[in-house]
């Protein structure tokens, strides 16, 4: 899939994106954390090596005794860490586990975001989390590589999953030999 | 569906379901239930509205969960034939009756066996998805009343249903068939009992009576002067060359089950080889007999060696020219 865009990334990339946002409704500079959220979709679930994968799953322990060593407040601290291992779970994901991982985190940063604002905007944006994070859900079971944006339909998914399987024709035809 | 099974039973079975969270939908649910304290402890509308609104999708789940497996049957069907011990190419039809479409199942078949689980992805409704099967079968005979595990974690993931449907179709397990070497015998070194046969195209065999449905042109119009009513002549086939294998099912004759079951599979073994080197065969089994030399013939004697049983009664003479288990040897080492 590497010409493409899985549908399962950009959903959970908008995903990324609504929990920017809703820190953001709070604090308007979180939403720069967006732009962690844009560097980490070309390399999305292509990060390969043992190291090179520890290494992205330290960062946001790293980044969060960075904050405390710096003094942050208690929301900046877990929404920064949030964020940070948001970004870095959106680029080891590879299986139906890490989405579901990315949606649980994105409901604690709403949780994170109720706590700290009475905006029209939060429920917008809760609308729009419902909306990505069931369809990421459920695009999430698909086990395996899905179709690309640039050429394939979901209509395609389908038939693409439906011809996985040998044909049981085929097996029929091919079983009239000898016993 | 078993006849030894009542009515209620066969009722709670098909419906019946089973829920179990997934390791995601128990951290899920952990989540629900602390966003839920939060929101009573702290009173914030917004973390009320959270808290219901994941309620709400986890309610949600749980109609389609139940939509999703609704409506759904199994059944099993051989693309081949099922030979015990070897692995075997079966078809499994999940038919989706509902108006609901079918997704994210997962089939695996409750045989007593390691079956690995089949993956269905979608299957539209009011339709019908076909899925090869390997299956090695331990057992030879009848297999019928088969039960599969029919689960889903449609939608989210979080909640895995799982239901038991009755798989409908039969299946017939062919005894084991392994390496064997008949024991040679008689004047020519082979069990082979050569026999005319009328129905052929070869020299004078017989006449008989003319029945309607004859060809008239084999009225011998000499015969039917001479006797006043028609005659038509018989021509012989070809001779041919017939192993005759007799398995008697007396339970006297045996020593043990173990040992009838061995029996069938060299008897089994020893009409599978015949057929393969193009022999024609015949098999005698009290109250069977089968003869031939084509596949179909082979799948017949095969069959009823499935099916054989130990009988009671006393042991048979075994037919002149016959092989008898005692005539045929495993050969050690073959597969």
């Amino acid at each position: 899939m590497r010409g493409s865009l899985d549908i399962r990334r950009v959903l959970a990339f908008i995903l990324g994106l609504t929990a920017c946002g809703f820190l953001g409704i709070v604090e308007p500079w979180y939403l720069l954390y967006g732009a962690a959220f844009l560097l980490a979709l070309p390399i999305s679930g292509r990060v390969r090596g043992r190291w090179a994968r520890r290494v992205v799953e330290a960062l946001p322990l790293a980044w969060f005794l960075v904050l405390v060593v710096l003094g942050k407040p208690l929301f900046a601290l877990l929404g920064q860490a949030m964020l940070a291992a948001m970004a870095c779970r959106f680029v080891l994901t590879e299986g139906t586990h890490d989405y579901q991982g990315l949606v649980l985190i994105a409901v604690f940063v709403t949780v994170l975001s109720a706590a700290g604002s009475i905006s029209v905007a939060f429920g917008l944006l809760l609308l729009a989390e419902f909306l990505v994070a069931t369809l990421l859900l459920i695009m999430a079971q698909f086990e395996g590589p899905s179709p690309g944006l640039g050429g394939a339909s979901t209509g395609q998914l389908w038939s693409l999953r439906s011809s996985r399987s040998c044909s049981p024709s085929a097996c029929l035809s091919r079983s009239r030999g000898g016993p | 569906m078993t006849s030894d099974m009542s009515l209620a039973e066969v009722r709670f079975r098909r419906y019946h379901r089973a829920e179990r969270l997934t390791r995601s939908g128990f951290l899920f649910f952990l989540a629900i239930v602390g966003i839920g304290a939060v929101a009573i402890n702290s009173g914030n509308n917004l973390l009320y509205l959270v808290f219901s609104a994941l309620l709400s999708a986890l309610i949600f789940s749980g109609f389609l969960s139940v939509a999703n497996l609704r409506h759904v049957d199994v059944a099993l069907e051989a693309a081949d034939d099922v030979i015990m011990g070897r692995p075997a190419r079966l078809v499994i039809r999940v038919h989706n009756a509902g108006s609901f479409p079918l997704f994210f199942a997962t089939v695996r078949m409750r045989d007593g066996s390691r079956t690995p689980a089949l993956s269905v992805p979608f299957v539209s409704a009011r339709s019908t998805r076909e899925l090869p099967l390997l299956l090695t079968m331990r057992r030879r005979g009848r297999v019928t009343g088969l039960w599969a595990e029919l689960s889903s974690t449609f939608p989210f993931g979080i909640v895995q249903m799982l239901i038991e449907v009755h798989v409908d179709g039969e299946l017939i397990v062919y005894p084991e068939i392994r390496s064997v070497a008949l024991q040679q015998q008689g004047e020519h070194g082979e069990h082979r009992l050569e026999k005319a046969r009328a129905g052929g195209d070869g020299d004078f065999f017989s006449l008989c009576r003319y029945h309607e449905g004859d060809d008239a042109r084999r009225i011998d119009w000499k015969v039917f002067a001479r006797r006043g009513e028609p005659y038509v002549t018989e021509r012989e086939a070809r001779y041919q060359q017939e192993t005759l294998f007799f398995l008697d099912t007396a339970r006297a004759a045996w020593s043990d089950a173990d040992a009838f079951e061995v029996g069938i599979s060299k008897v089994a073994s020893a009409l599978t080889s015949v057929l393969e080197t193009g022999g024609a065969f015949a098999l005698a089994l009290p109250g069977v007999f089968v003869d031939g030399r084509e596949r179909a013939s082979w799948q017949r004697a095969m069959e009823a060696l499935a099916c054989a049983d130990l009988g009671e009664g006393r042991p048979r003479p075994t037919p002149v020219h016959s092989v008898t288990h005692d005539q045929i040897a495993f050969v050690a080492g073959a597969a």
